[in-house]
């Protein structure tokens, strides 16, 4: 189905920009809500946000959004005037409610009704609210209902040095007889000292006169941390909540409505104004779909309070900023071009002064292309910040739904970083982060056998390192066991036993990179078909960039990826093999040998060389592209080596050209992936070389290491006896 | 149809591979252009000679030459490169000569006969007859398809899973 909106293109990407904005933000907004508690601030921002979009989606036509977020602003001003706490549910439907949303606002885009149905979820969403409305109003009589005597008693409980606690408890909706559970949670709490008041009474609750919720204030000696832990663990909890109980007169009264009292203290003035927007705006949109002039003159005028604030930047296409780029670049090789035609022209020919002149012309061309290649590299550049935001709620859910306890760190989230990588390293994230969780966080009850705390941590981070942002993923779950791994290998037919006996821990965590391999032993829903880090590996590659693994068994388990700054731009050294030009990228460059032919050990049909004490295979590049390999009688060598972290070869060529910046073209699609091959680069004088992928290259060195039993680890065997 | 048909001209752009003559039709040629340095690509799928530089742009060249069968004669003064965009990929293809553009209309062409060996049928279009002259139309979609990456893919996919 079409959908038809009341408003032109240009509006409507206004409309999607500014409503993916408000969504992202209310996302985050929701989670720090159910992480900090009820802030009158934070409520009142999801609220106007809220309504902004529910505003302008009803300028749209868009009834539906409109709808759906007419339902989310009843439901929240329930919150906002403290009529409803916040819970673990109710963070659930709006979480829900705002998929649904982005589904929404991406019909803006494809102009496609998605066919979601919006009826449920808002009827969810009022009858969340007129359900816990109600009971709050008959909590409020029982809760309230605290006689001075009542208080008298707690008062001289806490002379005596007990305290008072005011406890919220409800029972999982699911649970099959919630007034046993309730039952049990009084039963767990007699002990530590009175139940001074409970609602429903204890009576009912014995009599199973009762639904999930209970409150009670007990006093006791214990302190609230023993408390929460028995409460804990009873199961079937869905939240509860421990306070200490205040001992003013009027505390009872305060706690019915402590966010809009606190609402009313911190009100700025706009904000006041705001509000009062919003309650005429409700009161208007009873009429829910009724889009009558007086709705929208209000909502427009919402929306022009909230872009108040100075806005100093404009929006540009990406696409315009792509081009810009690629104009940039071919200003490098020209400037390139310019510069070997500058030297050409002066050891060739005797021009004197007006090649002097164009010299120093070439140069000053050369400062100001580099200048602006900088200044648009920086303006492609964003926060990983875009990638990042994603996750919280997606650790949250993951969490949620493998019962586990996880307390998620970010870090770094304002590195900046190119729009093209950043484009490519969400997914390898995603894998990653869910594998952390999945994989490596363990269950509370592993933990509390492992002796730590109940709660798991995964890091992510991101932060500059050289020519390079290095993204950090870290768990301090279970480790990878590079033992099992290896007999995992074993058993699937990667490796021979011998193989494994000689590999390196490290060497045995990068198994889980081969494709088909998966170390879970059950298959759940999220991870474990070892489709996964393959994957991830390969996106990575794509992108040039390197990732590591560090683990302990029993501590925990570390990638790194190292990425580049950015995938357009990047310098290179050109090397000739056999009349061709290469180049490599200089990132990815560690150093360079000259070698005598007998520097080389056969070992296995492989070319390798001692470096250091540490062997070095060796790649002869027109051998591995199929080239007539008569290279192999030269006596001078020349070998770049390549590699990352532990992982190199040398890459033996002809001879070395030149440092230079290049500017990587992909091959294209018609070309097809070809192996070892990242791409072509146009040199100063118009030819195009191809650009060395060193990563597959080592890759390539990789596979036949691990797989043939006795090629390289042979070197590795001989060493070590050297040493011994 | 038949009121398309007869408006329609075709214009085509006519190239020589050996000693028959090819048409193409004249909207997928992006331009033609003299031979240049080749720079070869590696494990690249069988006609395909490498890469060139076209103004800034990293482009495939094919050879026709030799994906006709022609043993690949000599470079002449007049082998160049016709660029064309096809299948969303811009594509060099290698011929012996350019030689003209003309309109051709519609009734002059033939469907397929097998009677043309130096090309698979599959790439034909039809035969446009223009006095004394044939004119072999060739589909490119097919015809570049099949000497890209994808049918290389394909049968790699294959034997993966195989």
């Amino acid at each position: 189905m079409d959908l038809v909106f009341d408003a032109s293109p240009e509006d409507l990407k206004v409309f999607v920009q500014e409503a993916e904005e408000l969504i992202q933000q209310t996302d985050e907004n929701i989670l720090r809500l159910e992480k900090e508690g009820e802030d009158p601030e934070l409520i009142q921002e999801i609220f106007r946000a809220a309504h902004t979009i529910k505003g302008s989606a009803g300028m749209l036509g868009h009834e539906r959004m409109a709808q759906l977020m007419h339902a989310w602003e009843t439901l929240f001003d329930k919150v906002r005037k403290g009529e409803l706490s916040v819970t673990a549910e109710l963070i659930d439907i709006l979480l829900d409610c705002l998929d649904a949303l982005k589904v929404l606002k991406d019909e803006c885009y494809t102009l496609k009704s998605s066919g979601i149905d919006i009826a449920p979820l808002s009827s969810k969403l009022l009858s969340f609210a007129e359900g816990t409305v109600i009971q709050a109003k008959d909590d409020a009589p029982t809760e309230m209902t605290l006689d001075d005597e009542d208080i008298q008693a707690i008062s001289l409980a806490e002379i005596g040095g007990s305290s008072a606690y005011r406890m919220v408890i409800k029972i999982s909706e699911n649970s099959p007889m919630p007034s046993v559970r309730l039952y049990q949670v009084v039963e767990e709490l007699q002990p530590l000292g009175q139940i001074m008041k409970s609602n429903p009474s204890m009576e009912a609750i014995e009599n199973a006169e009762c639904g999930t919720d209970l409150e009670l204030i007990l006093i006791t000696d214990e302190d609230q941390s023993r408390i929460e832990s028995i409460v804990k663990s009873i199961s079937e909890l869905s939240s509860f909540t421990i306070d200490a109980f205040q001992d003013e007169a009027e505390a009872p009264k305060e706690q019915a409505k402590p966010a809009k009292s606190k609402t009313k203290g911190k009100k700025t003035s706009e904000t006041d104004a705001a509000a009062e927007t919003q309650s005429t705006a409700t009161v208007a949109d009873e009429r829910i779909l009724d889009r009558g002039p007086e709705a929208r003159g209000k909502s427009q005028q919402e929306t022009t309070q909230i872009k108040a604030a100075p806005i100093k930047t404009v929006r540009v296409d990406v696409e315009r900023l792509d081009h810009l780029m690629n104009l940039v670049g071919e200003l490098v090789i020209g400037k390139t071009r310019l510069l070997s035609i500058g030297s050409e022209l002066a050891d060739n020919y005797h021009l004197g002064d007006i090649s002097g002149i164009l010299n120093e012309v070439t140069a000053q061309i050369g400062q100001i292309t580099n200048e602006l290649q900088e200044e648009v590299m920086r303006a492609r550049m964003l926060p990983i910040e875009q990638v990042f935001n994603k996750f919280p709620r997606l650790v949250r859910d993951l969490a949620r739904n493998v019962g586990k306890e996880v307390n998620f760190v970010l870090e770094g989230q304002e590195t900046e970083i190119d729009r093209s990588v950043l484009e490519e390293i969400g997914d390898p994230l995603i894998h990653l982060i869910r594998n952390a969780i999945d994989h490596g966080v363990e269950t509370p009850e592993e933990r509390k056998k492992a002796k730590k705390p109940s709660e798991g941590n995964v890091y992510l981070g991101a932060r500059h390192e050289e020519n390079h942002i290095v993204v950090e993923i870290s768990d301090d779950g279970k480790g990878m066991d590079a033992q099992k791994l290896k007999e995992k290998a074993i058993k699937k037919g990667f490796i021979t036993p011998e193989a494994a006996e000689r590999m390196s821990d490290r060497d045995a965590y990068e198994l889980i990179f081969l494709s088909g391999f998966s170390t879970a032993d059950k298959v759940s829903e999220i991870s474990g078909r070892g489709v996964g880090m393959d994957v991830v590996r390969n996106n990575i590659k794509k992108i040039n960039a390197s990732i590591e693994i560090d683990s302990e068994l029993g501590k925990g388990t570390k990638f790194m990826i190292k990425l580049p700054l950015t995938l357009v731009i990047v310098d290179a050294l050109t090397v000739v093999v056999e009349d061709k030009l290469y180049a490599i990228p200089l990132s990815m460059v560690k150093e360079v040998l000259h070698l005598e032919k007998d520097d080389i050990k056969m070992v296995e049909r492989l070319e390798t060389i001692l470096l250091r004490g540490s062997v070095l295979p060796l790649l002869r590049l027109n051998e591995l592209f199929g080239n007539s390999g008569c290279g192999r009688n030269c006596d001078d060598l020349h070998v770049v080596v390549v590699g990352y972290g532990d992982n190199k070869v040398g890459i033996v060529v002809d001879s070395l050209v030149s440092k230079m910046e290049i500017m990587i073209k992909a091959l294209g699609d018609y070309l097809g992936g070809i192996d070892g091959i990242s791409g072509a680069t146009i040199l100063g004088d118009g030819r195009v070389a191809l650009v060395i992928d060193p990563v597959s290259l080592i890759s390539k060195v990789d596979t036949q290491r691990t797989i043939s039993t006795q090629t390289v680890d042979f070197g590795k065997k001989s060493k070590r006896k050297k040493i011994a | 149809m038949s009121q398309e048909q007869a408006f329609e001209q075709d214009q085509l752009v006519v190239f020589e591979v050996g000693d028959e003559s090819f048409g193409i039709d004249i909207s997928l040629v992006q331009e033609i252009i003299r031979l240049q340095p080749i720079t070869e690509v590696p494990k690249a799928p069988m006609h395909v000679k490498g890469v060139i530089n076209l103004r800034g742009k990293v482009i495939p060249v094919v050879d026709l030459i030799e994906r006709f069968g022609f043993s690949s004669s000599e470079e002449t003064k007049a082998t160049r490169i016709v660029v064309v965009n096809v299948l969303g990929n811009t594509v060099g293809m290698i011929v012996d000569a350019v030689s003209e553009v003309l309109r051709l209309s519609i009734d002059s062409i033939e469907p397929p006969s097998s009677i043309v060996e130096s090309v698979g049928s599959q790439y034909l279009k039809g035969i446009g007859k223009l006095e004394e002259r044939l004119i072999i139309l060739l589909d490119l979609d097919k015809l570049l398809a099949e000497m890209g990456a994808k049918a290389i893919g394909d049968f790699a996919g294959l034997s993966a899973v195989a």
